[in-house]
Protein backbone atom coordinates (compact mmCIF):
# COMPACT_ATOMS: atom_id res chain seq x y z
CA UNK A 1 0.00 0.00 0.00
CA UNK A 2 2.91 2.63 1.33
CA UNK A 3 4.68 1.70 -2.14
CA UNK A 4 1.95 2.15 -4.48
CA UNK A 5 1.20 5.49 -2.86
CA UNK A 6 5.53 6.22 -3.23
CA UNK A 7 5.36 5.05 -6.94
CA UNK A 8 2.06 7.18 -7.53
CA UNK A 9 3.93 10.20 -5.96
CA UNK A 10 7.17 9.86 -7.99
CA UNK A 11 4.90 9.13 -11.49
CA UNK A 12 3.05 12.68 -10.22
CA UNK A 13 -0.86 10.58 -10.25
CA UNK A 14 -3.50 11.29 -7.89
CA UNK A 15 -4.86 8.00 -6.53
CA UNK A 16 -7.64 8.11 -4.36
CA UNK A 17 -7.82 6.68 -1.25
CA UNK A 18 -10.59 4.22 -2.37
CA UNK A 19 -8.73 3.19 -5.42
CA UNK A 20 -5.66 2.42 -3.33
CA UNK A 21 -7.00 -1.24 -2.85
CA UNK A 22 -7.35 -2.48 -6.56
CA UNK A 23 -3.94 -0.83 -7.72
CA UNK A 24 -2.40 -2.82 -5.09
CA UNK A 25 -4.28 -6.16 -6.41
CA UNK A 26 -3.20 -5.02 -9.84
CA UNK A 27 0.30 -4.08 -9.04
CA UNK A 28 0.63 -7.78 -7.38
CA UNK A 29 -1.01 -9.39 -10.59
CA UNK A 30 1.95 -7.42 -12.42
CA UNK A 31 5.28 -8.05 -10.45
CA UNK A 32 4.07 -11.78 -9.97
CA UNK A 33 4.00 -11.85 -13.70
CA UNK A 34 7.40 -10.06 -14.16
CA UNK A 35 8.39 -12.49 -11.56
CA UNK A 36 8.48 -15.57 -13.60
CA UNK A 37 11.03 -13.70 -15.78
CA UNK A 38 13.80 -14.93 -12.83
CA UNK A 39 12.99 -18.06 -13.00
CA UNK A 40 13.76 -18.57 -16.53
CA UNK A 41 17.59 -20.03 -16.94
CA UNK A 42 20.11 -17.59 -17.75
CA UNK A 43 23.43 -19.24 -16.78
CA UNK A 44 25.26 -19.27 -20.35
CA UNK A 45 23.27 -16.08 -21.69
CA UNK A 46 25.21 -12.67 -21.37
CA UNK A 47 23.46 -9.51 -21.39
CA UNK A 48 22.21 -8.21 -24.42
CA UNK A 49 21.19 -4.65 -25.02
CA UNK A 50 22.22 -4.41 -28.75
CA UNK A 51 20.03 -3.00 -31.07
CA UNK A 52 21.05 -3.90 -34.78
CA UNK A 53 22.18 -0.84 -35.45
CA UNK A 54 26.17 -0.93 -34.84
CA UNK A 55 27.64 2.60 -34.18
CA UNK A 56 25.23 4.62 -35.42
CA UNK A 57 26.55 7.94 -35.13
CA UNK A 58 25.85 11.55 -37.00
CA UNK A 59 28.17 14.19 -38.39
CA UNK A 60 27.91 17.18 -35.97
CA UNK A 61 25.91 19.06 -38.81
CA UNK A 62 23.12 21.49 -38.68
CA UNK A 63 19.68 21.28 -39.51
CA UNK A 64 16.91 23.11 -38.90
CA UNK A 65 13.36 21.36 -38.32
CA UNK A 66 11.41 23.48 -41.28
CA UNK A 67 8.38 23.59 -39.36
CA UNK A 68 7.53 25.45 -35.94
CA UNK A 69 6.39 22.71 -34.36
CA UNK A 70 6.38 24.33 -30.78
CA UNK A 71 3.61 26.37 -32.32
CA UNK A 72 1.34 23.05 -33.15
CA UNK A 73 1.77 21.44 -29.77
CA UNK A 74 2.42 23.61 -27.19
CA UNK A 75 -1.38 24.39 -25.30
CA UNK A 76 0.03 28.36 -24.72
CA UNK A 77 2.54 29.98 -26.30
CA UNK A 78 3.93 33.76 -25.52
CA UNK A 79 6.83 35.04 -27.81
CA UNK A 80 7.48 31.79 -28.92
CA UNK A 81 8.06 30.18 -24.99
CA UNK A 82 6.07 27.40 -24.03
CA UNK A 83 3.80 28.70 -21.16
CA UNK A 84 2.95 26.32 -18.25
CA UNK A 85 1.77 26.78 -14.30
CA UNK A 86 4.44 28.76 -12.45
CA UNK A 87 7.12 26.14 -10.84
CA UNK A 88 8.70 28.03 -8.24
CA UNK B 1 37.98 20.70 17.48
CA UNK B 2 39.68 21.37 14.59
CA UNK B 3 37.77 20.89 11.23
CA UNK B 4 38.73 19.92 7.82
CA UNK B 5 36.24 20.31 5.05
CA UNK B 6 35.83 17.81 2.21
CA UNK B 7 34.76 18.83 -1.10
CA UNK B 8 33.82 16.81 -4.07
CA UNK B 9 32.45 18.54 -7.63
CA UNK B 10 30.31 17.84 -10.04
CA UNK B 11 30.85 19.99 -12.99
CA UNK B 12 28.78 19.92 -16.71
CA UNK B 13 30.92 21.28 -19.22
CA UNK B 14 28.70 22.25 -22.08
CA UNK B 15 30.41 21.15 -25.46
CA UNK B 16 30.83 23.25 -28.27
CA UNK B 17 30.07 21.06 -31.43
CA UNK B 18 27.46 22.97 -33.86
CA UNK B 19 24.90 20.57 -33.37
CA UNK B 20 22.71 18.80 -30.07
CA UNK B 21 23.86 15.54 -29.12
CA UNK B 22 21.13 13.57 -30.50
CA UNK B 23 19.58 15.20 -33.09
CA UNK B 24 20.69 17.80 -35.73
CA UNK B 25 19.38 20.91 -34.01
CA UNK B 26 21.77 23.93 -33.13
CA UNK B 27 23.59 24.90 -30.37
CA UNK B 28 23.91 28.68 -30.77
CA UNK B 29 23.63 30.72 -28.00
CA UNK B 30 21.02 33.73 -27.80
CA UNK B 31 18.37 32.39 -30.63
CA UNK B 32 14.61 33.00 -30.47
CA UNK B 33 13.29 30.56 -27.94
CA UNK B 34 12.17 27.36 -29.38
CA UNK B 35 13.44 28.17 -32.69
CA UNK B 36 16.09 25.02 -32.44
CA UNK B 37 14.21 22.39 -31.90
CA UNK B 38 12.67 19.15 -33.26
CA UNK B 39 10.64 15.86 -33.11
CA UNK B 40 13.84 14.84 -31.19
CA UNK B 41 14.63 17.50 -28.29
CA UNK B 42 10.93 18.02 -27.90
CA UNK B 43 10.62 14.38 -27.46
CA UNK B 44 7.61 13.81 -30.21
CA UNK B 45 6.22 10.24 -30.27
CA UNK B 46 8.46 7.72 -32.82
CA UNK B 47 11.12 10.42 -32.95
CA UNK B 48 14.48 8.84 -32.67
CA UNK B 49 17.97 9.60 -30.72
CA UNK B 50 21.42 9.62 -32.89
CA UNK B 51 24.63 9.83 -31.17
CA UNK B 52 27.01 13.15 -32.26
CA UNK B 53 30.37 11.78 -33.02
CA UNK B 54 31.57 14.72 -32.33
CA UNK B 55 30.56 14.95 -29.28
CA UNK B 56 31.74 11.49 -28.51
CA UNK B 57 35.22 12.97 -29.91
CA UNK B 58 35.32 15.54 -27.47
CA UNK B 59 34.67 13.28 -24.05
CA UNK B 60 38.01 11.28 -25.65
CA UNK B 61 39.29 14.52 -26.17
CA UNK B 62 39.46 15.03 -22.68
CA UNK B 63 39.53 11.65 -21.58
CA UNK B 64 43.32 11.60 -22.92
CA UNK B 65 44.26 15.00 -21.38
CA UNK B 66 43.66 14.13 -17.90
CA UNK B 67 44.66 10.46 -17.83
CA UNK B 68 40.85 8.70 -17.66
CA UNK B 69 40.18 5.01 -18.44
CA UNK B 70 38.56 5.13 -21.72
CA UNK B 71 35.87 2.41 -21.37
CA UNK B 72 35.57 0.25 -25.28
CA UNK B 73 31.87 0.02 -24.24
CA UNK B 74 29.21 2.10 -22.44
CA UNK B 75 25.75 3.02 -22.11
CA UNK B 76 23.22 5.23 -22.16
CA UNK B 77 20.58 5.16 -19.51
CA UNK B 78 17.15 7.09 -18.99
CA UNK B 79 16.83 9.57 -16.12
CA UNK B 80 13.82 9.91 -15.10
CA UNK B 81 12.21 13.30 -13.41
CA UNK B 82 9.79 15.50 -14.05
CA UNK B 83 10.46 19.44 -14.45
CA UNK B 84 9.39 21.37 -17.32
CA UNK B 85 12.29 21.80 -18.62
CA UNK B 86 12.80 18.28 -19.87
CA UNK B 87 10.43 17.18 -22.82
CA UNK B 88 11.03 13.83 -22.59
CA UNK B 89 10.17 13.32 -18.90
CA UNK B 90 14.12 11.77 -18.60
CA UNK B 91 17.22 12.88 -19.78
CA UNK B 92 19.86 10.79 -21.69
CA UNK B 93 22.43 10.09 -19.32
CA UNK B 94 25.29 7.29 -18.37
CA UNK B 95 24.98 6.06 -14.84
CA UNK B 96 26.06 2.72 -14.53
CA UNK B 97 28.61 2.26 -17.51
CA UNK B 98 30.22 5.62 -17.68
CA UNK B 99 32.42 6.67 -20.88
CA UNK B 100 35.25 7.76 -18.56
CA UNK B 101 36.75 6.36 -15.53
CA UNK B 102 39.16 7.68 -13.47
CA UNK B 103 42.00 10.77 -14.17
CA UNK B 104 43.26 13.65 -12.56
CA UNK B 105 43.57 17.43 -12.25
CA UNK B 106 46.84 18.69 -10.75
CA UNK B 107 46.51 21.71 -8.99
CA UNK B 108 49.82 24.93 -8.80
CA UNK B 109 50.92 23.22 -5.81
CA UNK B 110 51.17 19.97 -7.39
CA UNK B 111 48.18 18.34 -5.78
CA UNK B 112 46.18 16.18 -7.66
CA UNK B 113 42.79 16.13 -7.45
CA UNK B 114 41.42 12.20 -8.63
CA UNK B 115 38.10 12.17 -10.91
CA UNK B 116 35.89 9.58 -10.37
CA UNK B 117 34.32 9.62 -13.74
CA UNK B 118 33.30 11.71 -16.87
CA UNK B 119 29.86 10.84 -18.26
CA UNK B 120 27.92 12.00 -21.42
CA UNK B 121 24.54 13.38 -21.11
CA UNK B 122 22.44 16.15 -22.85
CA UNK B 123 21.26 19.54 -21.12
CA UNK B 124 17.92 20.66 -20.47
CA UNK B 125 15.92 23.44 -21.57
CA UNK B 126 15.27 27.00 -19.20
CA UNK B 127 12.60 28.08 -17.57
CA UNK B 128 11.85 32.01 -17.03
CA UNK B 129 9.83 32.30 -13.75
CA UNK B 130 6.56 34.72 -13.90
CA UNK B 131 7.48 37.37 -11.09
CA UNK B 132 4.35 38.91 -8.77
CA UNK B 133 0.54 38.23 -10.02
CA UNK B 134 2.30 36.37 -13.18
CA UNK B 135 1.79 32.64 -12.17
CA UNK B 136 3.22 31.67 -14.96
CA UNK B 137 6.62 30.08 -15.84
CA UNK B 138 8.11 30.51 -19.82
CA UNK B 139 10.19 27.43 -21.35
CA UNK B 140 12.56 27.40 -23.98
CA UNK B 141 13.75 24.05 -25.31
CA UNK B 142 16.73 25.69 -27.44
CA UNK B 143 18.86 24.17 -24.89
CA UNK B 144 17.20 20.75 -24.24
CA UNK B 145 19.38 18.20 -25.73
CA UNK B 146 22.98 20.44 -26.17
CA UNK B 147 25.67 17.98 -25.27
CA UNK B 148 27.27 17.79 -21.71
CA UNK B 149 30.25 16.39 -19.74
CA UNK B 150 29.71 15.45 -16.38
CA UNK B 151 32.80 15.00 -14.81
CA UNK B 152 32.78 14.18 -10.71
CA UNK B 153 35.64 14.07 -8.58
CA UNK B 154 36.16 12.24 -5.29
CA UNK B 155 35.84 14.72 -2.11
CA UNK B 156 39.57 15.58 -2.23
CA UNK B 157 38.89 19.10 -1.99
CA UNK B 158 39.94 21.23 1.09
CA UNK B 159 38.76 24.73 0.79
CA UNK B 160 37.29 26.91 -1.17
CA UNK B 161 39.94 28.52 -3.14
CA UNK B 162 40.67 24.87 -3.85
CA UNK B 163 37.66 24.15 -5.51
CA UNK B 164 37.81 27.78 -7.86
CA UNK B 165 41.28 27.07 -8.82
CA UNK B 166 40.06 23.27 -9.73
CA UNK B 167 37.36 24.74 -11.86
CA UNK B 168 39.67 27.18 -13.81
CA UNK B 169 42.07 24.49 -14.20
CA UNK B 170 39.24 22.60 -16.04
CA UNK B 171 38.46 25.97 -18.04
CA UNK B 172 41.70 26.46 -19.05
CA UNK B 173 42.03 22.77 -20.23
CA UNK B 174 38.81 22.51 -22.19
CA UNK B 175 39.53 26.02 -24.06
CA UNK B 176 42.76 24.68 -24.73
CA UNK B 177 41.59 21.06 -26.07
CA UNK B 178 38.83 23.55 -28.25
CA UNK B 179 35.94 21.50 -26.89
CA UNK B 180 34.23 24.09 -24.82
CA UNK B 181 34.09 27.74 -24.34
CA UNK B 182 34.16 27.39 -20.63
CA UNK B 183 32.35 30.59 -20.11
CA UNK B 184 30.57 29.95 -16.97
CA UNK B 185 28.47 33.50 -16.93
CA UNK B 186 26.87 31.51 -19.98
CA UNK B 187 26.21 28.49 -18.49
CA UNK B 188 28.99 26.14 -20.30
CA UNK B 189 30.44 25.42 -17.22
CA UNK B 190 28.30 24.84 -14.39
CA UNK B 191 29.01 23.19 -10.82
CA UNK B 192 27.23 21.67 -8.02
CA UNK B 193 29.29 21.10 -4.82
CA UNK B 194 28.90 18.44 -1.71
CA UNK B 195 30.52 19.29 1.53
CA UNK B 196 30.60 18.19 4.83
CA UNK B 197 32.87 18.54 7.78
CA UNK B 198 34.77 15.97 9.53
CA UNK B 199 37.60 16.43 13.19
CA UNK B 200 40.82 16.44 11.34
CA UNK B 201 41.47 13.69 13.95
CA UNK B 202 38.76 11.36 12.73
CA UNK B 203 38.11 9.43 9.28
CA UNK B 204 34.18 9.75 9.61
CA UNK B 205 32.81 12.06 7.82
CA UNK B 206 29.72 14.93 8.83
CA UNK B 207 26.83 14.35 7.00
CA UNK B 208 26.61 15.75 3.36
CA UNK B 209 25.24 18.87 2.02
CA UNK B 210 24.89 19.05 -2.00
CA UNK B 211 24.56 22.99 -3.28
CA UNK B 212 23.56 23.25 -6.77
CA UNK B 213 23.66 25.68 -9.70
CA UNK B 214 26.68 27.59 -8.82
CA UNK B 215 27.45 29.52 -12.17
CA UNK B 216 30.85 31.66 -11.24
CA UNK B 217 33.70 31.14 -9.46
CA UNK B 218 33.24 33.64 -6.63
CA UNK B 219 30.29 32.15 -6.54
CA UNK B 220 31.69 28.91 -5.46
CA UNK B 221 34.44 30.42 -3.09
CA UNK B 222 31.75 32.46 -1.24
CA UNK B 223 28.91 29.55 -1.06
CA UNK B 224 31.82 27.02 0.11
CA UNK B 225 33.07 29.83 2.53
CA UNK B 226 29.23 30.33 3.95
CA UNK B 227 28.54 26.53 4.00
CA UNK B 228 31.94 25.98 6.07
CA UNK B 229 31.03 28.72 8.36
CA UNK B 230 27.11 27.57 8.87
CA UNK B 231 28.07 24.04 9.47
CA UNK B 232 31.11 24.55 12.00
CA UNK B 233 28.69 26.48 14.09
CA UNK B 234 26.19 23.70 13.90
CA UNK B 235 28.55 21.23 14.95
CA UNK B 236 29.78 23.22 17.67
CA UNK B 237 26.95 23.87 19.22
CA UNK B 238 26.06 20.10 19.26
CA UNK B 239 23.22 20.20 16.34
CA UNK B 240 23.07 17.84 13.22
CA UNK B 241 23.52 18.78 10.01
CA UNK B 242 20.55 17.75 7.64
CA UNK B 243 21.69 16.17 4.82
CA UNK B 244 19.71 17.99 1.96
CA UNK B 245 20.48 20.11 -1.01
CA UNK B 246 20.73 23.63 -0.99
CA UNK B 247 20.98 26.84 -3.53
CA UNK B 248 22.81 29.90 -3.29
CA UNK B 249 21.79 33.22 -3.37
CA UNK B 250 24.24 35.38 -4.70
CA UNK B 251 23.15 38.71 -3.55
CA UNK B 252 23.22 37.69 0.45
CA UNK B 253 26.25 34.87 0.23
CA UNK B 254 23.83 32.59 1.78
CA UNK B 255 23.09 29.43 0.80
CA UNK B 256 18.97 28.45 1.81
CA UNK B 257 17.67 24.57 1.69
CA UNK B 258 15.89 23.56 -1.58
CA UNK B 259 14.73 20.09 -0.40
CA UNK B 260 16.00 17.49 2.23
CA UNK B 261 17.18 14.05 1.32
CA UNK B 262 13.05 12.39 2.44
CA UNK B 263 11.78 14.26 -0.87
CA UNK B 264 14.95 13.65 -2.72
CA UNK B 265 14.27 12.20 -6.00
CA UNK B 266 14.75 8.53 -7.17
CA UNK B 267 15.44 8.77 -10.50
CA UNK B 268 14.60 5.24 -11.53
CA UNK B 269 17.54 4.82 -14.19
CA UNK B 270 17.15 2.37 -16.70
CA UNK B 271 19.16 1.44 -19.78
CA UNK B 272 18.14 3.78 -22.98
CA UNK B 273 16.64 1.38 -25.66
CA UNK B 274 16.48 3.65 -28.05
CA UNK B 275 20.58 4.00 -28.69
CA UNK B 276 23.08 1.16 -29.09
CA UNK B 277 26.14 0.92 -26.83
CA UNK B 278 29.13 3.39 -26.83
CA UNK B 279 31.82 1.68 -28.53
CA UNK B 280 34.99 3.58 -28.44
CA UNK B 281 37.64 1.65 -30.70
CA UNK B 282 41.84 1.72 -30.15
CA UNK B 283 41.65 2.85 -33.29
CA UNK B 284 39.18 5.92 -32.86
CA UNK B 285 41.20 6.78 -29.63
CA UNK B 286 44.96 6.90 -30.98
CA UNK B 287 43.04 8.97 -33.85
CA UNK B 288 41.98 11.54 -31.23
CA UNK B 289 44.86 11.66 -29.60
CA UNK B 290 47.00 12.93 -32.97
CA UNK B 291 44.36 16.42 -32.15
CA UNK B 292 45.54 16.65 -28.82
CA UNK B 293 47.60 19.90 -28.60
CA UNK B 294 50.20 20.88 -26.21
CA UNK B 295 48.74 21.12 -22.66
CA UNK B 296 48.90 23.86 -20.61
CA UNK B 297 51.20 22.22 -18.19
CA UNK B 298 53.69 21.36 -20.72
CA UNK B 299 53.52 24.31 -22.82
CA UNK B 300 54.34 26.45 -19.39
CA UNK B 301 57.49 24.09 -18.52
CA UNK B 302 58.62 24.34 -22.45
CA UNK B 303 58.37 28.29 -21.86
CA UNK B 304 60.40 28.27 -18.84
CA UNK B 305 63.14 26.38 -20.06
CA UNK B 306 62.94 27.11 -23.78
CA UNK B 307 62.56 30.89 -23.31
CA UNK B 308 64.22 31.55 -20.09
CA UNK B 309 61.26 33.46 -18.53
CA UNK B 310 60.08 33.21 -14.86
CA UNK B 311 57.50 30.63 -13.72
CA UNK B 312 55.15 33.51 -12.95
CA UNK B 313 55.45 35.01 -16.66
CA UNK B 314 55.25 30.86 -17.77
CA UNK B 315 51.82 31.38 -16.57
CA UNK B 316 50.35 34.15 -17.41
CA UNK B 317 51.51 33.61 -20.73
CA UNK B 318 50.20 29.81 -21.07
CA UNK B 319 46.68 30.84 -19.46
CA UNK B 320 45.42 31.03 -22.93
CA UNK B 321 46.73 28.83 -26.04
CA UNK B 322 45.77 32.33 -27.86
CA UNK B 323 48.08 33.99 -25.94
CA UNK B 324 50.70 31.96 -25.83
CA UNK B 325 51.10 31.61 -29.27
CA UNK B 326 51.08 35.21 -29.44
CA UNK B 327 53.91 35.22 -26.99
CA UNK B 328 55.48 32.59 -29.59
CA UNK B 329 54.89 34.47 -32.26
CA UNK B 330 56.79 37.87 -30.67
CA UNK B 331 59.79 35.77 -30.08
CA UNK B 332 60.18 34.17 -33.39
CA UNK B 333 60.71 38.38 -33.86
CA UNK B 334 63.12 39.48 -31.53
CA UNK B 335 65.58 37.73 -29.00
CA UNK B 336 65.00 39.15 -25.98
CA UNK B 337 62.45 37.09 -24.68
CA UNK B 338 62.69 37.38 -20.91
CA UNK B 339 61.94 41.10 -21.77
CA UNK B 340 59.49 40.42 -23.91
CA UNK B 341 57.75 38.37 -21.84
CA UNK B 342 57.63 40.60 -18.75
CA UNK B 343 56.25 43.64 -21.65
CA UNK B 344 53.37 41.49 -22.17
CA UNK B 345 52.43 40.41 -18.77
CA UNK B 346 52.96 43.81 -17.16
CA UNK B 347 52.34 46.41 -20.26
CA UNK B 348 50.08 44.85 -22.91
CA UNK B 349 47.89 42.72 -20.27
CA UNK B 350 47.37 45.64 -17.71
CA UNK B 351 46.26 48.40 -20.67
CA UNK B 352 44.28 45.59 -22.59
CA UNK B 353 42.60 44.66 -19.33
CA UNK B 354 41.60 48.04 -18.67
CA UNK B 355 40.12 48.53 -21.70
CA UNK B 356 38.66 45.47 -22.47
CA UNK B 357 40.78 44.59 -25.23
CA UNK B 358 42.26 41.39 -27.03
CA UNK B 359 45.58 41.84 -26.53
CA UNK B 360 45.95 40.76 -30.20
CA UNK B 361 45.23 44.61 -31.16
CA UNK B 362 49.09 45.19 -30.74
CA UNK B 363 50.30 43.45 -33.70
CA UNK B 364 53.19 40.79 -32.08
CA UNK B 365 55.79 42.49 -34.64
CA UNK B 366 55.10 45.93 -32.73
CA UNK B 367 56.24 44.13 -29.03
CA UNK B 368 59.35 42.59 -30.59
CA UNK B 369 59.93 46.11 -31.73
CA UNK B 370 59.68 47.58 -28.32
CA UNK B 371 62.22 45.25 -26.73
CA UNK B 372 64.47 45.57 -29.58
CA UNK B 373 64.35 49.44 -29.59
CA UNK B 374 64.72 48.80 -25.63
CA UNK B 375 68.14 47.09 -25.97
CA UNK B 376 69.28 49.20 -28.65
CA UNK B 377 68.79 52.50 -25.74
CA UNK B 378 67.32 53.98 -28.44
CA UNK B 379 63.66 54.14 -26.01
CA UNK B 380 64.14 53.71 -22.06
CA UNK B 381 61.43 51.82 -19.95
CA UNK B 382 59.64 54.51 -19.00
CA UNK B 383 59.25 55.05 -23.27
CA UNK B 384 57.90 51.57 -23.39
CA UNK B 385 55.35 51.80 -20.51
CA UNK B 386 53.67 54.84 -22.57
CA UNK B 387 53.66 52.82 -26.16
CA UNK B 388 51.51 50.34 -24.84
CA UNK B 389 48.64 52.34 -24.33
CA UNK B 390 48.95 54.55 -27.47
CA UNK B 391 49.60 51.37 -29.19
CA UNK B 392 47.06 49.45 -27.92
CA UNK B 393 44.67 52.90 -28.80
CA UNK B 394 45.97 53.80 -32.71
CA UNK B 395 46.60 50.24 -33.49
CA UNK B 396 49.73 52.02 -34.84
CA UNK B 397 53.69 50.51 -34.69
CA UNK B 398 56.07 52.19 -32.16
CA UNK B 399 58.11 53.75 -34.50
CA UNK B 400 55.72 55.69 -36.15
CA UNK B 401 54.34 56.62 -32.07
CA UNK B 402 57.83 57.53 -31.36
CA UNK B 403 58.02 59.61 -34.00
CA UNK B 404 55.05 61.12 -34.19
CA UNK B 405 55.08 62.20 -30.27
CA UNK B 406 58.88 62.88 -30.37
CA UNK B 407 59.52 60.20 -28.00
CA UNK B 408 63.12 59.21 -29.17
CA UNK B 409 65.17 58.51 -26.36
CA UNK B 410 68.26 61.20 -25.88
CA UNK B 411 71.10 59.83 -25.43
CA UNK B 412 73.29 62.94 -26.49
CA UNK B 413 75.93 63.43 -24.13
CA UNK B 414 76.23 67.04 -24.64
CA UNK B 415 72.16 67.80 -24.69
CA UNK B 416 71.87 65.77 -21.23
CA UNK B 417 74.86 67.82 -19.82
CA UNK B 418 73.38 71.02 -20.45
CA UNK B 419 70.32 69.74 -19.02
CA UNK B 420 72.06 68.31 -15.88
CA UNK B 421 74.24 72.00 -15.58
CA UNK B 422 70.88 73.75 -15.57
CA UNK B 423 69.23 71.77 -13.12
CA UNK B 424 72.04 71.25 -10.44
CA UNK B 425 72.70 75.33 -10.62
CA UNK B 426 69.10 75.81 -9.51
CA UNK B 427 69.25 73.14 -6.55
CA UNK B 428 72.66 73.61 -5.22
CA UNK B 429 71.51 73.12 -1.91
CA UNK B 430 70.49 69.57 -3.00
CA UNK B 431 74.30 69.25 -4.56
CA UNK B 432 75.49 70.38 -1.09
CA UNK B 433 73.61 67.67 0.82
CA UNK B 434 74.86 65.42 -1.65
CA UNK B 435 78.42 66.43 -1.37
CA UNK B 436 77.81 66.22 2.78
CA UNK B 437 77.22 62.49 1.97
CA UNK B 438 73.24 62.14 1.65
CA UNK B 439 73.91 60.43 -2.09
CA UNK B 440 70.21 59.48 -1.61
CA UNK B 441 69.64 62.70 -3.27
CA UNK B 442 71.16 61.35 -6.75
CA UNK B 443 67.45 60.13 -7.17
CA UNK B 444 66.16 63.67 -6.73
CA UNK B 445 68.31 64.67 -9.60
CA UNK B 446 67.27 61.67 -12.16
CA UNK B 447 63.77 62.36 -11.43
CA UNK B 448 64.66 66.57 -12.29
CA UNK B 449 66.35 65.27 -15.58
CA UNK B 450 63.47 62.96 -16.70
CA UNK B 451 60.67 65.70 -15.54
CA UNK B 452 62.73 68.08 -17.77
CA UNK B 453 63.06 65.52 -20.74
CA UNK B 454 59.75 63.99 -20.29
CA UNK B 455 61.49 60.70 -19.35
CA UNK B 456 63.57 60.54 -22.86
CA UNK B 457 66.27 60.88 -21.22
CA UNK B 458 68.85 57.62 -21.32
CA UNK B 459 68.85 57.19 -17.37
CA UNK B 460 72.51 55.55 -17.89
CA UNK B 461 73.71 58.15 -19.28
CA UNK B 462 72.14 60.64 -16.80
CA UNK B 463 73.19 58.56 -14.15
CA UNK B 464 76.60 58.54 -15.26
CA UNK B 465 76.84 62.51 -16.07
CA UNK B 466 74.95 63.36 -12.71
CA UNK B 467 77.86 61.25 -10.79
CA UNK B 468 80.52 62.49 -12.77
CA UNK B 469 79.83 66.33 -12.46
CA UNK B 470 78.80 65.72 -8.82
CA UNK B 471 81.73 63.86 -7.61
CA UNK B 472 84.00 65.57 -9.77
CA UNK B 473 83.11 69.16 -8.58
CA UNK B 474 83.79 67.68 -4.85
CA UNK B 475 87.30 68.78 -4.29
ZN1 LIG C 1 16.34 18.77 -32.02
Amino acid sequence: MKEVKRIASLAKLSIKENELESFVAEFNKILSYIDQLSKADIEDVSPYYELNRQDRFREDVVESYPDEVIKKIAPEESDSQIVVPRII
Amino acid sequence: MQLEAVIGLETHIELSTKSKMFCPCSTDFGAKPNSHTCPVCLALPGALPVMNKQAVEYGIKLALALGCDISPVSRFDRKQYFYPDLPKGYQISQYEYPAFIGGTVELSEGKRIHLTRIHIEEDAGKNIHGAGADNHSYVDLNRAGVPLLEMVTEPEITSPEEASEFLRKIRQIVRYLGISDGNMEEGSLRCDANISLKPNSSSTLGNKVEIKNLNSFKHVEKALRFEIKRQKELILSDQEIAQETRLFNPHESVTYSMRSKEDSFEYRYFPEPDLPLLKISEEWIAEVEKTIPELPDDKKTRFVKQYGITDYDAGVLTESAELADYYEACCKKSANSAQIAHLISTELLAITKKTGQDFSVVKPEYVARVSELMDKGSISIKIAKQLFPMMAETGDDPDSIIKKKGLMQISDSSAIEKIVDSILEVNQENVTKFRAGKTKVLGFFVGEVMKKTRGKANPKIVNQILLKKLNADNG
